[in-house]
């Protein structure tokens, strides 16, 4: 549990620098829009959560049983994780510009696709077998406090550190999904 | 408030690299909160273009005419020298997409072609329209402060750029010329 949490906190970084960079560019963020935007942001994120789960189930008979189902888990993870890594790498300065047009309904799409992440994070997490339900009640909490935490540190200081920020999630996610498939391999061996 | 976030740009970019200053950084510097920087302003580029539009302007003797534009000029020239090091700065970092000289080059575009919409003489040359001629004239401009800014070629005072614009300005390239009659 524990290691899920873990690997759902390091996702979350990702959506931590998108949340802290609309933070910085609003003119005016009260306490209810960054409750309001943190809801939004984080059903959106279960949803996709859901709906990766969802997916892995459906194609249940089709993949492999056991080790390799573990396997594949730890590598779409890893996966996940190296691109959000290389992604903060190579991405270019952040610059704090005012957008006018943020709304609820900028923030929708804007989450989607931020989470298409989390939906591959979703796949692998029915994979590894972990409970949909288990896990349900912890992402909300964390991507709840993410997304809020994000949204005032980004109004009151600007979007700064985003390339550690990214690297350190995504580097999170490596290790953890690293850690589980050198484990499977292991055990095969 | 324009002015004064203007300025704390300006104070932070004599110790700062531009593409490191946020908009914290101004906000805390003029003593004001980040909605009020973009009340003002979209962004930081769009500050310091600001500065350009307010030195290149700001500083003249009020409306552009035939008479004031020698003194808009000399003025703009003048606060240039002032800022030299600001301006220096500004042109070595910030660079690439939204970079300073393009910033510079707009606005002195628009200064010149400010001046020809009020006081052009209709009748001489009318084929060449006002756009087309203040981007010739502006770019002499352009080079004259470029020239001041980074002290190249004998330029070293607002006074030896306006000499120099004038003298290049009021004499065509066939007075540089040997051999004139070839046109």
């Amino acid at each position: 549990m524990l290691k899920t949490l873990l690997i759902f906190f390091g996702l979350s970084l990702d959506g931590f620098i998108v949340m802290m960079q609309k933070g910085a560019t609003v003119r005016d963020l009260s306490e209810k829009n960054k409750i309001i935007y943190s809801l939004v942001y984080m059903a959106v994120n279960l949803i996709t959560l859901a709906v990766g789960y969802g997916l892995a189930v459906t194609f249940d008979g089709v993949l492999p049983d056991g080790t390799a189902q573990i396997a594949i888990a730890s590598m779409l993870i890893m996966a996940a994780g190296i691109y959000i890594a290389v992604k903060s790498f190579l991405n270019r300065p952040f610059i704090e510009k005012l957008d006018s047009n943020f709304n609820i309904y900028t923030l929708i799409p804007l989450a989607f696709f931020t989470n298409i992440k989390t939906m591959i994070v979703g796949i692998g997490f029915a994979l590894l077998g972990v409970s949909l339900k288990s896990v349900i009640l912890p992402a909300a909490a964390v991507t709840f406090l993410m997304s809020y935490t994000a949204l005032s540190f980004g109004y009151s200081h600007g979007a700064a550190e985003q390339r550690l920020i990214g690297i350190a999630g995504g580097t999170l996610m490596v290790i953890l999904s690293a850690y589980t498939l050198f484990k499977v391999i292991l055990a095969a061996v | 408030m324009k002015n004064a976030l203007a300025d704390s740009l300006r104070y932070l970019m004599t110790g700062k690299l531009f593409e490191k200053i946020t908009i914290k950084m101004i906000c805390d510097e003029t003593g004001v909160i980040r909605a009020t920087f973009y009340n003002h302003f979209e962004d930081k580029y769009d500050c310091l273009n600001y500065i350009i539009q307010n030195d290149l302007t700001g500083q003249g003797t009020g409306e552009m005419n035939e008479k004031n534009l020698p003194v808009s000029l000399m003025a703009c020239l003048n606060v240039i020298e002032k800022n030299r090091e600001f301006y220096r700065r500004a042109y070595t970092t910030v660079t690439g997409q939204n970079s300073f000289e393009e910033m510079l080059e707009l606005n002195l575009r628009l200064f010149v072609s400010a001046y020809f919409k009020s006081h052009r003489r209709e009748e001489f040359m009318p084929q060449y329209n006002n756009d087309l001629i203040s981007m010739y004239y502006a770019s002499c401009v352009f080079c004259a402060v470029k020239m001041l800014i980074f002290d190249q070629n004998g330029i070293h005072t607002a006074k030896d750029a306006g000499i120099m614009l004038r003298d290049l300005t009021t004499h065509t390239f066939l007075d540089f010329s040997k051999e004139p009659e070839e046109w």
